[in-house]
This record gives structure tokens, C-alpha cells and sequence, in this order.
């Protein structure tokens, strides 16, 4: 009996996996990004390697020798900068390397933020602007000026002329726009075709009070009446004017309003 | 009997069985796939079992109703379908099991009917059983699964149970509860009705059979008495299986008892045509009660003649006509009285019918095999030659079998679902995007939207699962679903309202429409259309809708999950191999005390022979008849009906058909007429409620009638008299073409400016969420007044805001009322404002509020203002002119002009009317809409009542009231007594259209 159990423990811790062992060769701990490779001494060729950036998981590809294995970053990745952990994985055992990822090939680029982006010219007309670079893998960059700091920051007194401004050329995303503001004056005219039969109203030109020509699409209501009726008519400015065309039937007291801005009221039955 | 006609019976009825069975599948299996999409409750039963595919343990189910606990439903059929979808399409999966089913179906009815027939005849009842108009009905009109899985393996429990009874063997109660387990696991409501209906009548039979022959009394009180005394001696079997009855329905399917207990349902009953009085809606008799059972009202002498005649059948007899008469709904007060007022309100009561059917199956397949093989043919035989009985059973075999097709095509004759519709593109918008992450809602899609939820993860307000329903705007009215809300008169309408103005507190996003008639409710609650899809379905969009928030749902103990999960299948999975073992080492020939002798009177033989030729051939003789041989033009109001009926339906050339033929008004003109005079809210977005007609002079070929027809939109109820003028030809009357009053607009080509905005949306192409800086900013929106009005004991908000920004916005706006211990209640704005608003515009707006009891319960009244950037809808109208015709201390009568000087027709012309005080303050806000389009270039006139609520209602101006905007506090103004909207006399008003051409989706 004894020897049978003498027998099956030997048999048992036969059957024990070898845990092999792993050692790593690298006279630095930072991983270079791409191509960056590790080497490792060890016994057995049944790795797995997976580096944890800050940011996600990352297979790593593997190259054996003979005293071991290489793990080698995948080709054209890039990083987030910072502690990393390699994860050498064999069997059901794991082994954990702390690693300094760094990237190796950068490309800068620069942003801007703005702060409001919409501008109108009746409100408050200064701006917050910041600055600040990334290389090509979002890792923030220390700017040029003189503080070494990853934030510039401005406040700054825009334009009052309405338009669209690009502070960083080919760059659509940093634009920032000057609205127009509300228009203090409706000026007034009317025409009339060769018969008479026809006016031709025009609201125009509508600037605000910085000459900006009103925003195009701005809704301007023509009021006039004819016969005991109150007419209503919704025009949109069109490059700084609404008109409307309307039969002169007994049209009286025509004028028109923007945002609770008045025209002057015009008599049109004396102009007939 | 002697041993070699067992044999002979067996053989016959084997091969019989083996015949019905190739039946199902050549008839059943092969059409199924067809007859699926147009079926009541196929696809529900498909989203079920797209839910187990996906989360198999977890019975919250979040796509529909904001939620609800699919325990709330047997899940046996759900699970297998499931299953079978892990290599199946969901459809095909469906219909695998159907066909699966169909064959138990067919098993069991040979097995029951051995109870009471030979073998021959209980293969004839499988036979039949393959054709029975009711069975036929309930799987490819209702798409019932669970019913027939249920009355399947009951059917196959019940000789077992006989067996139990009679022989007392464990191996019998064993099988029997094996099968019930399935029945329970799939339908309980087949479960309980079923102990009525089908396992107390075999259990009679069974104490019968172990009666002594000299108890078996003629006299019927004496049977009973016997029958009891019977029951008290052998109670122990009947008890035992009884019990485990019992426990086995409360254990397998605990869960659902536990939701049912926990959550039980409190809902308004919803409508069903089956409980209809079926002589006075005639539609819903066909459907539930007559074509369903034609077979058995044919063969009803034969049926009664056997049922009662033999004492062993006496509780199928008093199941067959307790069903009968179940089923009839509300054509008698019986069900109703039997029932119960609240079990009659939520059955539905077709069922009955179809278990009566079910019950009589065995009975008319003796009658029919003893017409082609026994008594009743020996005597036709007799009676006139064998000629004439095969004419006979031709005729009728060859009435009957039209019948069955036409059953089977019934939803193709009267359409029950909208047109099947290809629900990849909304897939694709569903998954683009995150908008998932909104739910949606369908309308005019019928059952297919459980098929479009079955498909995606995307979760939507409606359900399809009545029972389920929680929330508060679909418990309290009876409505079916919200998307065929326009079937369910005011009440649908009101709930769909609720839906569509309270969108932001369901995350309400999306609708996706097949149905214009929604257009006008959708367009005036504030919903822009943004792209019809390439299957015809427009989407609308609401902006300023938060995404779906994780909320706590409802969770049971993972013990009755996994017990929810495992135990139905387990039950099937055991049935099934039990089925194996009984049929390899217990199964031996069993010969039941069978009626042997299929002598019938003579006057049962003549009403059964020539009945089913009689009622099959009246029936489809009907159906000819209405379809093409009523007359339609009989009388002058039955013409004016018709006519106005194919008008609703749009069927134009068939309404032209109505007019006097005549060479100067052709089709074509007709059609042209038509195009340029009846477009708008009438035309072209109502359906006919109700007419009346009233003859008002006639002779002998002229007639005058007038029409008062009532018409349902989705934003109210229209009422409108004609008056036609008939003339007779040749014995049919004909509507005189109306008087055409044409107008012509001045100019031949118009053009007119539009200024469209196009929001970029993300510049950057990726799917995480936009980056900061390339977001839009909200436009900015100025409060110019917000007056709290009590009216009686009514309130309500009014208002009005301007879009000071240079975009136009979407301007949304809801009113919070906060009373003590942090309870508040949500209103939000309805039809009363223009939504979208191009710069520098502005609308008044109106918040009704249901319910205020006292003021001084209210701590805070807030009012948030949310704005969007607007693409779309901000393009109101013509010009409107308006005088006062009228004035009085309550009313302005007012007569109103539209000129419409844009490049497309006004669609439902509309005005927004605010009344006003001399300080400029609004007092209240109402919403015109005229029921006639105005083309372009063309001006309409109509006339407009505003009662005066200035002088009868009251301003709070003691309740402060805070605003904010975009999240931002707002200081109001005071009041612009200036503005321009403020001079007319008491009133302003402005366009508010909607445009149906999308060439601007407006």
C-alpha cells in the first residue's frame, strides 16, 4: 500500500507543469514606440505578452532564440507616454515588468480653443483663448513661451465686423464667428411698376449699429392694410433686405418690423 | 368487438395519422412563412423569443414600455422559438415550431378522439383537424402559439389521465402531468380553462367506464347521482392527480404567480372584437365566431345527436356548449354573467369558440366517416343512389375546401396589418449615430413593430404586450398600442398626445411613420421630419431630448430566474423523452369503451349531409356577392354611403363610379378636379368616423340627400354637411358632378426666396461623442412674458418668446410645478406655439395644466426654455390679413384671409391666435387650422371665434414665476406695449402651416 501511494505522489508531482523561468535583458526599462523590443532570457517558448498602456492593452509581437524571447511593439502604434506594464503570460502564470513607454517618432500639432466661438456684437465682444500642442498620439506637449507650461492662455478683444475667422490656417475647427447684431433702423421704400398696378416694397439696407448687414434668413414682417383688413407678411432679409411685391389695391399704413423694431409708417393711399 | 376489427380499426386509423401529419406539412408548413406577417400576434411571440436568444436569464426587458418583466408570460413557446433561432432566422425559427406544434396537435387529437371513437375515426378527426377553419384561424390569422402549443399537449395528457383513472398505473399519472407540465409552461390560460373544459369532462368519462353498466342510468339526475357516488369511491387517483396538479401549476411557472401577486394588472380594459355583439357588428362575428366555426354549426345536429347521446359523454357535452356559448362575446349577457364583468373585460373570448371546435372535432369526424363509409352512407345509398352521395361528398368536400383557402388567404382579403415594410433601413438609422441611445416610437407600422424591436437593441415606448403596461398614459385609456392610436377614437388620439408632447420625460426621440395621418398631430406637437428612408418610412425628430438615463429596473431572485430559465424547456426536454421510454417499455394496445354503433336518425343524417354543402357555399356565395354583385346604387342614401366609403378609402375610380356616367365628366377630369380642390387636413389626413343621411326631396328619378359625415384626424374630430344631388337611371342612382368653382392664380410660374440653414453637425468623423470645439451653441431665446391664467378652475401658462440669435432655433419649453416634500409635476407646451423660429422671430405659447389644487400648495413654479439649433419647419405660412367683423364683452368674431405667395401648396393652412389686453399681456393662446389646402397663388377665406377670456378669467400675478434658459436664470422683462402684434384690436395673430411637400421638409 505504501509503495502504491509513494508511487502516485511521484507520479503526481511528475505531472507538475514545469514553471520554467523568465528573466528580463534590457539595460534600460523604457520601451521605445514603434519597434521598441524587450529582450527576455527564459526556458520555454510558450509566451504571451501583453503590454497595459495608460490607455489600453496592446498585444506585443514575439520573436524566440534560443536562450529565449524578444517582445517587439507592434509596427506603426503609438502611445500614450507614461508607466506602462508588460505582462508575460505562460500557462496559468504571469509576469508583471514595469515599463516607461515613450514615442519615439512625433508629429506636433497645435490647438486652439475659444471661448465663446459665437460672438454677437451687441454682447460683450472679448474672448478667452487657449493654446496648446500634442504629438500625434494625443501626449500634451510643452509650449514654446517662456513659463514651459502645457497651457497658453489670452483674453483678447475681438473685431465687431460679422464674419467668420480662422485664428489657425486650414484649421476649420478653430473658427469663431462674428454675428451680427440687431438692427436699430428699418429704412423704407416703395416703388411701383410702369401701370401702377404693383409695389415693390423694400426694407433695406439692414445693418446694426456697427454696419454689419443683418444676418441673412432674419425674419422681417411687412404690415399694410387693405379694405378694413390687417395684412401680415413674413419676409426673410436676403444680404441686408426684405422686400415684397403687393397689389396697390387700397393699400394704406404699410411698415415694417424686425424684433420689435418699427420702420416709419407709410401712407400709400396719398401716393397713389 | 371482435379483435381482428381492432386490428383492422388500428391499422386504418394509423395510416390515417400518418396522412394528416404529411397534411400539416404540405399545407400548414409551406404557407406559414407566408401568412406570418400579416398575422395579430406572430411577431409579438418573436420578440419574446428574441429576448431569450438575448438575455436568456434576464427577464427585464427594456425595449418596450420603458420596461417591463417578461415573467409576465409563460415562456415555454418563447424559449423553444429562441432556441431554434441560435441556428435559424427568428422566422424561421417560428415557423419550425409551428410545425412542430401542428404535429403534437395532430397526435394528440388522434389520441383523445380514441377516447371516444375507433381508430379509424380518430385518424379521420386528425385529418379534419388539418383543415378545421378554427385551427387554421388561430395559426395563420392570430398567430396564437401558445394557445395551440397549449390545447397540443393537453390534448395528448388527456388518455392518460383516462388511463390513470381507469387502470390506476403510476406510469399513466406520470405521462399525464408530464404533458400537462408543458401545457402549463406554455399557456395558462389553456392551463386553468383547461381543467373545465377538457380534464373534468374526461374524468366523467373515466368514472363512467369504471361504473357498472347497470349504474349507467338513462334517467340523467340518477347518472349524476351515480357519477358522485363513483367519485367518492375512487377519489384517491383523482385526488393525487389533483394535487399534483395544483402544485405543479404554482411550481413550474412560480415566477409569473409571483409577478402576478406582486404587480397585479389594473388597467382599462382594452376592446376586443370578440366580445362584441355579433349581430350588431357582424365584421367581428365573422372573424371570431362564424368562420371559425362554420364546421361545427354545419355538422351541430350530428355533434348534439352524439355528444348526448351516450351517458360518458356528458361532460364534453356540457364543455362543447359551455364553450359554444362563451364564445359568442357579447351577442348574449350569459358570457358576461358567467364570466364575471372584469374576467369578460380581459379574456378574449374567441378562444372558447375555438376550444368548442376542438371538443367537437372527434364528434363531427364520426359523422363524416359514417357519411363516407357507414350507417349514414348505407342509407344514402338507399335513400337516392351511390351517385348522388358522391356528388353529395364531392360538392361538399370541394364548398369546403374553397372555404379553407379563403381562410387562409383572409388576411390578404381583409387586410389586418399595414403592408409588410423592410425594416433594414430603420435598422441602419437605429444604428448609426447612438440613436440608440433615444427610444422611438412606430406608427401605422401594425404587429411589425415587435418585429422591428425584435430585431434591434433600440427600445421604444409602445409594446405590443398589454398586460405588461405600467405607465400611467397607457394604463388609463383603453388603447391597443400607441402606434395604431388612430383606430382607437379619442382616447388613442389623447394617449398618442401624451406621448408626443411629454416626449422628453420618456426619452422620446424618434418616430418612425407609415401613416400620414399622423403628419398633422406630429407637425403641430413640435416634430420636424428629417429623411424618409429608402422603404417609405419618414422619421421625425424631436430636439432638446435627453438620452435614455439607467433607471433601477425591476429584479426578481436569481433563483426564479434561473427556475423561469430552465424549468419550461426541462419540462419539454422531459416530456419528450419520457414520450421515448413510455412508447419502448410501457405502451401496449388499449382498446377504450368505444361507441362503436354510428347509427344517426334520419333527420340528423339529412341536416348533417347537406348542412356543411349549405353553409360553405352560402358563405363564400357571400362573400361573391358583397364583392361584387350588392348593389351599391340601390337607393339614394345607400349611394351617397358607398360613395363616401370609397372616398376614405381614397379608391377614386371607384368613387367616380358613382357619378352620372356623362362624356363631358370623365375619370379624368374628375381626378383633375379633385387634384387642385381637396387637398389639406380633410382630404387628405381623416378617416370616417360616422355618416348620417337625410333624403330631403325626392321624385321619382331625382333625389336630393344631404350628408353629415364626421371625420376623424389626428387632431380632433371634423364634422361636415353636403348636400348631393342623385338622379335614377335605369334603376340605379348616380350622383350629379358638383358644380365646379375654379380658381386661377395671376401668375404661370412663381418664385419665391427661401433662406435654408444647413447644420453641419460633427465635422470631425468619429463616433465618439462631438468635441467640444466643435460644438454648436444654443441659440439664444428672450422670455417676453409668462402670465399664469386660472380660468374656473382650469390653468394654464401663456407666453411668448423671441429668437434673438442670428440661426434659427428650436425653442422647447416645459413648466415644473414643485409642491412640498420634493414633488413636482411636468406640463409641457402642446399645439399653441411655433416651435421652430428663424432669427429675430418670435411665438406665443401655451402650457395647459390638468390639475392645480390649491396655489398655496405650490412652493416654486419654474419654467425651463431649452433651445436647439433649427434646420427645418421655421417656413410658417402665407400672409395672413384678418378684420374684425364681430365684437362683443365675451367674443371677436373674425373674418380671416391667407394668400399663399409660396413655391408649394399650404397643406393644412393654420393660424395662431393670442388675445391680448391694452398692456400687450396674453391672456390666452389657441390654434386654427383650416381644413382645406391653398395652393400657390391662391387665397382662401374663412371665419374665426375667439372667445374673450380676458374678461372672465384671472391673472395670478401674486405666484412668482422662474425662468430659465438653456440652464441659465432669466430675469423677464416687462411687457413691449409697443410691439407690433399688440395693436390689433384685443388679438394677434400669425401663420402656422404645415407644408406636406418635402421638397423643403419643412
Amino acid at each position: 500500500m505504501k509503495l502504491i501511494i509513494f508511487i502516485i505522489l511521484i507520479f503526481i508531482s511528475e505531472c507538475k507543469p514545469d514553471q520554467g523561468y523568465i528573466r528580463m535583458q534590457c539595460k534600460t526599462d523604457t520601451l521605445w514606440f514603434p519597434d521598441g523590443r524587450i529582450r527576455f532570457e527564459s526556458n520555454k517558448k510558450d509566451w504571451k505578452a501583453i503590454l497595459f498602456s495608460p490607455v489600453q492593452p496592446l498585444p506585443m509581437n514575439l520573436q524566440y532564440h534560443a536562450s529565449g524571447f524578444t517582445a517587439i511593439v507592434p509596427k506603426n502604434t503609438g502611445t500614450i507616454e507614461g508607466l506602462g506594464k508588460l505582462v508575460c503570460i505562460s500557462g496559468s502564470k504571469k509576469y508583471f515588468f514595469n515599463i516607461v513607454l515613450k514615442n519615439r517618432v512625433v508629429t506636433i500639432s497645435g490647438y486652439l480653443y475659444t471661448a465663446p466661438k459665437y460672438i454677437q456684437v451687441d454682447s460683450s465682444i472679448s474672448q478667452q483663448r487657449i493654446w496648446y500642442k500634442t504629438d500625434q498620439y494625443s501626449n500634451l506637449m510643452l509650449s514654446d513661451s517662456q513659463d514651459a507650461c502645457f497651457f497658453d492662455e489670452e483674453i483678447i478683444n475681438t473685431s465687431r465686423k460679422a464674419g467668420i475667422y480662422t485664428p489657425i490656417k486650414q484649421n476649420p475647427i478653430t473658427a469663431y464667428y462674428i454675428l451680427s447684431g440687431a438692427t436699430k433702423l428699418i429704412p423704407i421704400q416703395v416703388l411701383t411698376d410702369a401701370n401702377k398696378k404693383l409695389l415693390h416694397v423694400i426694407a433695406g439696407p439692414l445693418k446694426d449699429k456697427y454696419g454689419n448687414v443683418l444676418q441673412n434668413g432674419t425674419l422681417a414682417h411687412f404690415f399694410y392694410t387693405s379694405n378694413d383688413y390687417l395684412y401680415r407678411t413674413e419676409k426673410s432679409v436676403n444680404n441686408g433686405y426684405a422686400e415684397m411685391f403687393v397689389r396697390q389695391d387700397s393699400i394704406k399704413n404699410l411698415y415694417v418690423t424686425i424684433n420689435n423694431v418699427y420702420s416709419k409708417k407709410i401712407k400709400l393711399a396719398t401716393v397713389r | 368487438m371482435a379483435l381482428n376489427q381492432h386490428i383492422w380499426h388500428d391499422y386504418l386509423g394509423k395510416k390515417l395519422l400518418l396522412a394528416a401529419m404529411s397534411l400539416v406539412l404540405i399545407t400548414h408548413g409551406i404557407i406559414i412563412y407566408y401568412t406570418l406577417p400579416d398575422t395579430y400576434d406572430a411577431y409579438v411571440h418573436i420578440f419574446f423569443a428574441d429576448h431569450y436568444a438575448r438575455f436568456w436569464f434576464e427577464p427585464w426587458e427594456y425595449r418596450w414600455y420603458t420596461g417591463f418583466l417578461t415573467i409576465s408570460y409563460p415562456p415555454l413557446v418563447h424559449q423553444c422559438i429562441a432556441l431554434i433561432s441560435k441556428i435559424f432566422p427568428l422566422k424561421i425559427a417560428f415557423c419550425i415550431y409551428s410545425i412542430f406544434v401542428m404535429e403534437v396537435f395532430i397526435v394528440g387529437m388522434y389520441r383523445v378522439s380514441k377516447i371516444f371513437f375507433s381508430k379509424t375515426v380518430a385518424g379521420v378527426a386528425a385529418i379534419l383537424t388539418v383543415l378545421l377553419s378554427s385551427v387554421i384561424e388561430t395559426l395563420h390569422i392570430f398567430g396564437q402559439m401558445p394557445t395551440l402549443t397549449g390545447i397540443a399537449f393537453l390534448l395528448n395528457a388527456l388518455p392518460f389521465l383516462y388511463l390513470y383513472i381507469i387502470k390506476r398505473k403510476v406510469i399513466y399519472l406520470v405521462m399525464c402531468l408530464a404533458f400537462l407540465s408543458v401545457v402549463i409552461c406554455s399557456h395558462h390560460v389553456t392551463a386553468i380553462f383547461g381543467m373545465i373544459f377538457f380534464i373534468a369532462p374526461t374524468i366523467i368519462t373515466a368514472l363512467t367506464d369504471i361504473m357498472p353498466p347497470e349504474k349507467r342510468s338513462r334517467s340523467i339526475f340518477l347518472f349524476v347521482k351515480n357519477i358522485i357516488r363513483q367519485f367518492i369511491t375512487s377519489y384517491k387517483p383523482i385526488l393525487i392527480f389533483g394535487i399534483l396538479m395544483i402544485v405543479l401549476a404554482i411550481a413550474l411557472i412560480f415566477p409569473y404567480w409571483y409577478w402576478s401577486k406582486t404587480d397585479p394588472i389594473s388597467q382599462v380594459s382594452i376592446p376586443h372584437g370578440s366580445r362584441d355583439n355579433f349581430f350588431r357588428n357582424t365584421s367581428s362575428g365573422l372573424v371570431f365566431y362564424i368562420i371559425p366555426l362554420i364546421l361545427v354549426f354545419a355538422f351541430l345536429p350530428a355533434i348534439t345527436y352524439t355528444i348526448i347521446k351516450k351517458k360518458r359523454y356528458l361532460g364534453w357535452a356540457a364543455s362543447f356548449f359551455m364553450c359554444l356559448l362563451l364564445g359568442s362575446g357579447g351577442t348574449t349577457p350569459l358570457p358576461k354573467l358567467m364570466l364575471g364583468s372584469n374576467a369578460f373585460s380581459i379574456l378574449t373570448l374567441d378562444r372558447f369558440g375555438f376550444w368548442a371546435s376542438i371538443i367537437a372535432a372527434p364528434f363531427m369526424a364520426h359523422f363524416i366517416y359514417s357519411f363516407l363509409t357507414g350507417n349514414v352512407f348505407t342509407f344514402c345509398k338507399k335513400r337516392w343512389t351511390s351517385s348522388i352521395h358522391f356528388i353529395l361528398a364531392s360538392l361538399t368536400g370541394f364548398a369546403y375546401l374553397i372555404f379553407i383557402v379563403f381562410v387562409f388567404h383572409l388576411a390578404q382579403f381583409r387586410p389586418l396589418q399595414p403592408k409588410e415594410i423592410n425594416i433594414q433601413p430603420i435598422l441602419n438609422f437605429l444604428n448609426r449615430d447612438d440613436h440608440v441611445r433615444w427610444r422611438y416610437l412606430t406608427v401605422g407600422f401594425g404587429d411589425q413593430m415587435a418585429w422591428l424591436s425584435a430585431n434591434s437593441l433600440a427600445a421604444t415606448v409602445d409594446g405590443n404586450y398589454h398586460s405588461a403596461r405600467r405607465l400611467p398614459e397607457l394604463t388609463t385609456r383603453p388603447v391597443e398600442r400607441l402606434e395604431n392610436a388612430k383606430f382607437s377614437g379619442k382616447e388613442g388620439l389623447a394617449s398618442l398626445t401624451d406621448f408626443l408632447t411629454n416626449s422628453e420625460k420618456y426619452n422620446l426621440k424618434y418616430i418612425f411613420s407609415n401613416d400620414r395621418y399622423y403628419d398633422p398631430i406630429l407637425y403641430y406637437s413640435g416634430w420636424n421630419r428629417t429623411i424618409r428612408l429608402e422603404n417609405g418610412i419618414m422619421i421625425w425628430e424631436k430636439q432638446n431630448i435627453a438620452t435614455i438615463k439607467p433607471i433601477a429596473y425591476k429584479s426578481i431572485s436569481p433563483w426564479l430566474r434561473y427556475a423561469w430559465g430552465l424549468i419550461p424547456v426541462a419540462s419539454l426536454i422531459f416530456v419528450l423523452l419520457l414520450s421515448v421510454i413510455y412508447i419502448k417499455r410501457y405502451k401496449e394496445p388499449i382498446y377504450y369503451h368505444v361507441l362503436i354503433d354510428d347509427f344517426y336518425p334520419r333527420n340528423i343524417i339529412y341536416a348533417s349531409s347537406f348542412l356543411p354543402l349549405i353553409l360553405s357555399t352560402a358563405f363564400i356565395g357571400y362573400q361573391v356577392y358583397e364583392l361584387l354583385l350588392v348593389k351599391q346604387q340601390h337607393t339614394p342614401e345607400q349611394t351617397v354611403q358607398n360613395f363616401y366609403n370609397r372616398l376614405d378609402f381614397q379608391e377614386f375610380d371607384k368613387a367616380y363610379r358613382f357619378f352620372l356616367p356623362s362624356s363631358y365628366y370623365t375619370l379624368d377630369q374628375y381626378l383633375l378636379e379633385k387634384s387642385v380642390t381637396d387637398g389639406g387636413l380633410l382630404p387628405s389626413y381623416s378617416k370616417l368616423d360616422s355618416i348620417v343621411t337625410k333624403r330631403l326631396k325626392t321624385d321619382r328619378d331625382t333625389a336630393q340627400v344631404q350628408a353629415f359625415t364626421l371625420w376623424r384626424t389626428s387632431v380632433g374630430y371634423i364634422s361636415q354637411v353636403d348636400t348631393l344631388q342623385l338622379i335614377n337611371r335605369n334603376g340605379k342612382w348616380y350622383i350629379m358632378p358638383p358644380t365646379f368653382h375654379i380658381q386661377i392664380p395671376e401668375t404661370q410660374i412663381r418664385d419665391y426666396t427661401y433662406t435654408l440653414f444647413k447644420k453641419q453637425g460633427k465635422r470631425v468623423i468619429s463616433s465618439f461623442p462631438t468635441v467640444k470645439d466643435d460644438r454648436t451653441h444654443k441659440p439664444l431665446i428672450n422670455i417676453d412674458q409668462i402670465n399664469l391664467i386660472k380660468n374656473n378652475n382650469a390653468y394654464y401658462i401663456v407666453g411668448e418668446v423671441t429668437n434673438t440669435d442670428n440661426i434659427p432655433a428650436y425653442v422647447s419649453i416645459r413648466a415644473v410645478i414643485e409642491y412640498g416634500s420634493h414633488r413636482q409635476q411636468i406640463y409641457y407646451t402642446k399645439q399653441c406655439m411655433l416651435y421652430n423660429l428663424l432669427p429675430r422671430a418670435g411665438s406665443v405659447f401655451k402650457i395647459p395644466i390638468d390639475s392645480i389644487s390649491s396655489l398655496k400648495d405650490i412652493n416654486a413654479l419654474k419654467i425651463y426654455v431649452e433651445t436647439d439649433v433649427s434646420e427645418k419647419g421655421y417656413i410658417h405660412g402665407g400672409t395672413v390679413g384678418y378684420k374684425i367683423k364681430h365684437v362683443d364683452d365675451n367674443t371677436i368674431l373674425i373674418d380671416f384671409t391667407m394668400y399663399n405667395e409660396l413655391t408649394t401648396e399650404l397643406t393644412i393652412p393654420g393660424i395662431l391666435i393670442a388675445e391680448r389686453d391694452t398692456a400687450g399681456r396674453i391672456w390666452q393662446v389657441d390654434l386654427y387650422l383650416h381644413h382645406r389646402a391653398i395652393r400657390s397663388g391662391l387665397e382662401t377665406q374663412f371665419q374665426y371665434s375667439l372667445h374673450k377670456m380676458a374678461n372672465k378669467s384671472s391673472m395670478i400675478t401674486n405666484m412668482p414665476i422662474s425662468v430659465i434658459v438653456n440652464g441659465k436664470h432669466t430675469k423677464l422683462q416687462p411687457v413691449n406695449k409697443e410691439s407690433a402684434d399688440h395693436k390689433a384690436d384685443g388679438f394677434s395673430a400669425v401663420p402656422h402651416c404645415f407644408i406636406a411637400p418635402e421638397i423643403y421638409l419643412q
